[in-house]
């Protein structure tokens, strides 16, 4: 191992980058607790901003609208406790790669999600740029869980050291 | 990391399982689920739209356009409106109805035919703006579901 990634490794096992990542992972869980928890209340509402997307056949919107809060629901769960974190992260990142990718196609054409408009007014709510933004940031974070992240804070680390210390 | 990935991988594909079969028996046994296979036609998302309220269809439409019966509102935004309109139609964003409706009741005085539209089929904005005027009291106006686009597919005249 050269000195340069000696180095990185340090950092990255160090204590501190560890809580930031446990930080990280349990805030992204949370968020898409949240998520999926007010779609699943309204389903014909979320299906309606589905279909609002215009990027899915319309068989497909309901089973989407249906299924994709409770998968949000369940990684958000093992990120937050910590439960096949891997699993739960790469959940989000896949996630949030689509997400991203639609609304910026949907920017780029000019569709207003809002509303499903086309309007050549759409690419300038400045809010559709802060989803564009809060998306790829959420995504990082995922990566960097997902391949960093040594298991801090979480059910999972507990469990093995409760068992090792029983045997 | 290969590692990593592969276990996240075998755990990812578990709780997608896990996750898509609790939401359709979810589904099923709750008050208010959707069926699985929604209707997502035209006539259906306008049915969704406008609900009761009254529709023309375009070339009705057009057709009091011709004798000068028909006064246009259009409920997109003003750059969408800028960028070209029904000749005549006044613009009315539907989240403004409350700030036009000495206007409208202006229009529907004349006796003609007041119809609202937006972009496109897709576009619920036509009927929000109706919703919003006859909860006002202001009424009646007609909703155009086929829109700016369905206007302009039909190669009828615009400014």
């Amino acid at each position: 191992m050269s000195e340069r990634e000696h180095s990185l490794e340090r950092i990255i096992r160090s204590r501190f980058f560890q809580t930031l990542l446990a930080a990280a992972r349990m805030a992204l869980g949370a968020m898409f607790v949240y998520a999926g928890v007010t779609k699943i209340i309204d389903p014909a509402g979320f299906a309606m901003s589905v279909y609002n997307y215009h990027l899915l056949p319309g068989w497909l919107v309901n089973i989407t609208a249906i299924m994709l809060p409770w998968v949000e629901v369940a990684a958000g769960t093992s990120l937050v406790l910590g439960l096949w974190t891997q699993g739960g992260a790469l959940i989000t990142a896949g996630l949030l790669l689509v997400f991203t990718l639609a609304l910026g196609f949907n920017l780029s054409r000019g569709l207003d999600i809002a509303c499903g408009c086309f309007s050549t007014s759409a690419s300038g709510e400045p809010i559709t740029w802060w989803y564009l933004l809060r998306d790829s940031s959420l995504l990082g974070a995922s990566l960097l869980v997902l391949f960093y992240e040594q298991g801090f804070l979480s059910l999972e680390h507990m469990v093995l050291t409760l068992r090792r210390r029983s045997q | 990391m290969i590692q990593r990935i592969r276990q996240g991988v075998v755990y990812a594909f578990c709780m997608v399982v896990a996750a898509v079969s609790l939401g359709a028996v979810f589904n099923i046994a709750r008050p208010g689920g959707i069926p699985f296979i929604g209707d997502w036609s035209p006539k259906a998302v306008t049915q969704t739209h406008a609900g009761d309220l009254e529709l023309i269809a375009i070339d009705e439409a057009f057709g009091l356009f011709a004798k000068e019966n028909a006064l246009f509102v259009d409920a997109r935004e003003p750059g969408d409106f800028a960028g070209g309109h029904i000749p005549g139609s006044v613009n009315i964003p539907a989240e403004k109805a409350a700030e036009h409706l000495e206007e409208v009741r202006a229009m529907l005085k004349t006796g003609k035919t007041v119809i609202a539209y937006c972009y496109d089929v897709h576009c619920p904005l036509g009927a929000d703006l109706v919703k919003d005027l006859m909860s006002r009291g202001v009424g009646p106006v007609k909703v155009m579901p086929e829109g700016w686009l369905g206007w302009m597919d039909r190669g009828y005249p615009y400014e």
